[in-house]
């Protein structure tokens, strides 16, 4: 388990170093530099001071070195754009309202989806379980940015003035503003959670532990709780790596559609003006996030489960 | 004599038994199948509208998807036309009036070209190379097989929005108005979970009798994995794709929404989509056509995936 777990930690580096070095070269292939962008016109002698303070003007490997040795210093460099702010500083400020709604979508997508799904399994083939996997498969069914459209349209209908709707469509500030943009993006997450606990659950329903729980006599809810769920749990869990992935990427979008100032609208606007710092420590940002909890998923995997843990560790001494 | 009657007479029947199962292979069972599911029919059905309007779509349209009715936005002054005013534009038009109705028929077109063929470049490149990592092993599976890995932490809508920005200025970009880069950014990000899943099969069925059979035969390595493994590894792939395809128009209709994908005068459900969000305060009714369409063929698909998951899955096919 041990070895297993060195390895497994240790090779979130070289992936993350390959990820930034794809990203590095795509954006620097890229026609177009952060000074020619939409009408802006700087004159050759601004531009050529520029480049050489912020070393654009350096062969490219020479240019990635110089990123990944500050980067491991925990600086993202300046940004690649005219008022030459720190990156640190400015991701700093938008960190915050993208990771709230990460935290958000995702436990309204466990709160919502395990309930759902349990529901679904408990109740087979009857009304609640074709209800629950109706609703599942809505959610499967719209990408967030058009569930987020479908929010701003639905509840906001009776509301012709939109400003007067309880829940505003756009922009970021306090709890009314937090509901759409955090039911758009839990939306794919919620379906794919209850999909995989119904059919765990199900996949338990009929096995002799559960039957031998039941014929001792034990209420049900102790029965579904302690022993069905404690096992449907297992494959759960690898899901939620994929799944926060899909989480993150989507922000981009729900932040967009209910304009949000998070790091999805700065990848965004980074992105149109080729501002190359802001998009790698971006993309670094989003990268680590997904490859740490990629990771973190599958250890927590070998911990929950004594049979994989004893197979990684009966490898170990093999 | 007189013995030999009835159990001809029992013969019979087990000969007729044996007679049907014979005749079901494995694509008759599985369409048996899919045919018998409820999600598969419905899936089946809303699949196959999509795919007739995307055929037939610039036929049955009332008008030209591109065409601007001027004369009826300027009765507006300026302003799209609602729903259900005219007859001549039944779900209304854009600020350009052009036929919402049209436009969103188009955008059937747009999808299913597009999830087709991201899926061909999926398969083409994944196929191949998970096919080259199972049955070689060694350093080319590691090889290939790191590569994946790196591709698989890369979050995969930011890898297709990073390709798509990159060449916004050149002219690949507006090559077959913006679909021709859609196809090669969501084909570059999805062969990975191809790649994955043909190599697994493979190295499952390397383990065969049928291939040691072959093997001890002498049959060249090339033609046991052309004709011997892949042929048994096609269910799964059938169903990767099928569940690639509800991926692949999700990824479509999300650059396009961002303004990346599909480019003017084309209409894609995610621009359509686009442009309802913008003017969702003052023209709602924009946004309804291209969701609905979105939504249903998404739904359709997802179906369609389920049914032929359980109808192609060797542990419940019927022996």
């Amino acid at each position: 388990m041990l070895s297993y777990a060195v390895k497994r930690i240790l090779w979130i580096g070289p992936v993350l170093l390959a990820v930034s070095a794809i990203t590095f070269v795509v954006m620097h292939a890229a026609p177009g530099s952060p000074w020619n962008r939409e009408g802006r016109q700087l004159n050759p002698e601004v531009v050529a001071r520029l480049n050489e303070q912020l070393g654009l003007d350096k062969p490219l490997p020479v240019q990635y070195v110089a990123w990944l040795g500050s980067v491991l210093r925990g600086d993202f460099g300046i940004t690649t754009d005219v008022t030459l702010t720190p990156v640190n500083d400015i991701i700093g400020e938008v960190m915050w309202p993208s990771l709230q709604l990460w935290g958000m979508a995702l436990v309204l997508a466990i709160a919502v989806g395990v309930p759902l799904g349990i529901v679904a399994a408990l109740r087979h083939r009857s009304i609640i379980d074709w209800v629950a996997t109706g609703i599942a498969m809505l959610g499967m069914a719209a990408p967030a940015f058009a569930l987020g459209a479908f929010l701003q349209l639905w509840l906001g209908a009776p509301f012709y003035d939109l400003s007067r709707a309880p829940f505003p469509a756009q922009g970021w500030g306090g709890p009314e503003y937090w509901v759409l943009p955090t039911i758009a993006l839990a939306g794919l997450p919620m379906a794919q959670v209850a999909r995989h606990t119904r059919a765990s659950m199900l996949e338990v329903t009929h096995a002799d532990y559960v039957r031998t729980a039941h014929s001792k006599g034990l209420r049900e809810g102790r029965v579904v709780g302690m022993h069905m769920f404690r096992n449907a749990l297992v494959p759960l869990v690898t899901i939620a790596g994929p799944l926060l992935g899909v989480l993150i990427t989507a922000s981009i979008v729900v932040e967009r559609v209910f304009d949000i100032p998070g790091m999805g609208s700065l990848y965004w606007v980074a992105l149109r003006q080729r501002d190359y710092s802001v998009v790698m420590a971006l993309t670094v940002i989003f990268a680590t996030a997904v490859v740490v909890m990629n990771a973190i998923v599958d250890l927590a995997y070998g911990v929950i489960d004594p049979r994989i843990r004893d197979g990684a560790l009966a490898d170990a001494h093999a | 004599m007189a013995d030999v009657a009835p159990s001809r007479s029992l013969e019979a029947p087990a000969e007729e038994l044996l007679h049907h199962r014979r005749s079901r292979g494995y694509w008759a069972d599985a369409w048996h199948r899919l045919l018998r599911s409820p999600a598969g029919v419905i899936g089946l059905v809303l699949v196959g509208l999509m795919a007739v309007l995307a055929i037939v779509g610039p036929m049955v349209a009332p008008w030209d998807y591109r065409v601007q009715d001027l004369e009826a936005v300027r009765a507006t002054s300026g302003r799209p036309i609602p729903p259900f005013q005219r007859p001549d534009h039944l779900l209304g038009t854009d600020f350009l009036g052009r036929d919402l109705l049209s436009r969103t028929i188009d955008g059937a077109q747009v999808s299913m070209t597009v999830a087709l063929i991201a899926q061909v470049v999926v398969v083409a490149i994944g196929l191949p190379l998970g096919a080259l990592a199972g049955w070689k092993g060694g350093r080319t599976e590691a090889l290939i097989m790191r590569f994946t890995d790196v591709m698989y932490a890369f979050p995969e809508l930011l890898f297709i929005v990073l390709l798509t920005s990159a060449v916004v200025e050149t002219p690949i970009f507006h090559w077959l108005n913006g679909l021709f880069i859609v196809f090669v950014a969501i084909g570059a990000s999805a062969w990975v979970t191809m790649c994955r899943l043909v190599r697994a099969q493979v190295l499952s069925l390397k383990q065969r009798e049928f291939v040691e059979a072959a093997r001890a035969m002498g049959v060249p390595g090339h033609r046991i994995v052309t004709r011997h493994i892949l042929p048994n590894a096609i269910g799964p792939v059938v169903v990767a794709v099928s569940l690639g395809l509800p991926a692949a128009v999700i990824a479509e209709s999300t650059l396009s929404f961002l303004g990346l994908g599909v480019q003017v005068p084309r209409a894609s459900w995610g621009s359509l989509i686009q442009v309802g969000t913008d003017n969702i305060d003052r023209y709602p009714w924009l946004v309804i056509p291209p969701l609905v369409a979105l939504a249903v063929t998404l739904i359709g698909f997802t179906l369609l995936g389920d049914g032929l998951r359980d109808a192609l899955d060797p542990k419940l096919r019927r022996r």
